[in-house]
């Protein structure tokens, strides 16, 4: 838990209005000001890029390409913005060229990274999951967490950003529709399709789960 | 099945059941390294688009590269390991707030058994702080002090907490000012860090100082405080650093040194014994002098004149090769 969460924990969940001001000192070229946002993000967005790509080597290359970018970008930051809705833009840009350029490599004949694309990941195993072969009761936090992982895998990129940021980012559909320049009806589709196929896919561990 | 989403709730409600499995998905843990690496790819970075040549000749990267990550990788080196040690969770934050608010204040004043000996000891005032200072401004300076001992004890009045209490430290922390809430923040980080020891003697000395019962604990710590405010900045953390022990040794010496003025120096075999002794051995007050509280068993620090600043407060206490030179 970062002290940024324990601070939000403490009054509200307001502590990206801490970002915004320190943003603010960043574009004033307050470096300090920049350390600390490192501090206060890096790891939500290693934890969203994780849970994006299925790497964690990938996740901290696009976690620092974000903050890379947040930097380059400073001259340019308007508090007209919320930082927290900035930065998770800047998260889903880079996510998005991530994809493209696993798309030209696999253009190219270049293996796409396994963890770039959904199409690596192992239908099989959710195949198994969806099946029954594995009760929810039987199964661990291991076990579930694997699945849950494999399900979310099965989304598509725009699918799997969205619950993402829905899950670990705690943001609303505005905020989503905004991050992602996508209008809210739009984000409402993306995640009512999202949840449908997670459902589908995490059905034994739902009825499992239910009293 | 398909049922769609309802459209005045957000996607946890939307989600139902689906939603409290992906609490099964890892978040992923802090990483001193990590860090530390972003912000040096950054600086490297930026140095690059600013002169691509200009690697080594102190742009951004040249003035922040190296310090950063040095401090960054040691400071969340100590926040991680304290995080990852503290079991504590915000409610438990929220009834310690009054002593992390006032961490600083803690600190500076040690242990109980610290203040007791300067209350018993009948030290007085540093010298400096009578230069540096005018009588006016040390007694805002002292009254400003014993008003934050004040808002301590009434907030640790409050206990046993209520609900209601605790919705009231919500709301104080929900309207500092940035500043104050980046400084709140690390004080969080540095109390996490302590041990569940040094808590508790924190603990005792804040009851301590804002116990009625005992107002001259409450006078020792404003007077510790005159010390270590009229020390030079950078010396005033390593004072406050100190133990007990060190301190109270601190404050004899200086006792000792001032007890011969306004007469002379001390005679030639007080500098001799003192050096026989060594640290720890224990150096008996100058002659004539009063009895201090503890005696100081350690030399003077080599640049101390005893007509004044600098003050530099030794550390570790350590004996000079040879006895100081005499101030004639």
């Amino acid at each position: 838990m970062t002290t940024d969460t324990r601070l939000a924990g403490l009054s509200d969940p307001a502590a990206s209005d801490v970002s915004t001001a320190l943003m603010l000192r960043v574009r004033e070229g307050d470096v300090t000001a920049f350390e600390d946002l490192v501090l206060r993000w890096q790891s939500r967005l290693v934890t969203l890029f994780l849970h994006h790509s299925g790497d964690h080597a990938t996740a901290e290359d696009l976690a620092q390409e974000v903050f890379l970018r947040v930097y380059r970008a400073r001259e340019g930051y308007k508090p007209a913005a919320r930082f927290t809705t900035w930065i998770h833009t800047i998260a889903n840009n880079v996510a998005s060229d991530l994809r493209q350029r696993a798309y030209r490599r696999r253009e190219r004949g270049v293996p796409a990274a396994a963890s770039a694309s959904s199409s690596s990941i192992g239908l099989d195993q959710l195949a198994v999951a969806a099946s029954g072969l594995l009760p929810a009761r039987q199964a661990d936090r291991a076990e579930l967490q694997a699945v849950v992982q494999h399900a979310l895998a099965g989304l598509s990129e725009r699918q799997r950003m969205a619950v993402l940021l829905a899950k670990f980012e705690q943001c609303s559909y505005d905020e989503i529709a905004a991050a992602m320049k996508l209008t809210v009806p739009a984000v409402k589709s993306l995640l009512f399709r999202a949840r449908d196929q997670l459902r589908t896919a995490l059905e034994p561990y739902l009825d499992g789960a239910r009293p | 099945m398909s049922d769609p989403p309802r459209p005045d709730n957000g996607p946890a409600a939307d989600f139902g059941a689906v939603w409290e499995l992906l609490d099964a998905l890892p978040a992923a843990a802090d990483s001193p390294t990590r860090t530390a690496t972003t912000i040096e790819m950054v600086a490297i970075d930026l140095e690059k688009r600013a002169d691509p040549g200009a690697g080594d000749r102190g742009g951004w990267s040249g003035r922040w590269l190296a310090p950063v990550a040095t401090v960054l990788g040691a400071v969340v080196v100590g926040i991680v390991a304290g995080w990852a040690t503290a079991p504590d969770s915000e409610a438990s934050l929220l009834q310690q707030l009054p002593i992390v608010q006032r961490l600083d204040l803690l600190q500076e004043a040690g242990t109980v058994t610290f203040l007791a000996a300067v209350a018993k000891g009948g030290f007085t005032p540093p010298i400096r702080g009578a230069i540096l200072q005018t009588p006016e401004q040390r007694e805002q300076g002292t009254q400003a002090y014993l008003a934050r001992i004040d808002d301590l004890g009434r907030d640790l009045a409050a206990e046993p907490l209520s609900s209601a209490v605790l919705l009231e430290r919500r709301a104080v922390v929900k309207q500092l000012s940035l500043d104050d809430r980046i400084s709140l923040e690390r004080n969080i980080e540095a109390y996490m860090k302590l041990s569940p020891t040094e808590r508790k003697s924190l603990a005792a000395t804040a009851a301590a100082v804002v116990d009625p019962a005992r107002p001259e604990l409450r006078r020792a710590a404003a007077l510790w405080h005159q010390w270590v405010a009229a020390a030079r900045p950078e010396d005033q953390a390593d004072m406050i650093a100190m133990g007990t022990e060190k301190r109270l040794e601190l404050l004899a010496w200086y006792a000792a040194r001032r007890d011969v003025r306004p007469g002379e120096r001390p005679p030639r075999d007080w500098d001799r014994e003192w050096e026989r002794r060594g640290p720890g051995g224990g150096f008996p007050p100058p002659p004539g002098g009063r009895e201090p509280g503890p005696q100081p068993p350690g030399p003077p620090p080599r640049d101390q004149d005893r007509r004044g600043p600098p003050f530099r407060p030794p550390q570790g206490f350590r004996p000079p090769a040879e006895n100081p030179p005499s101030p004639r």
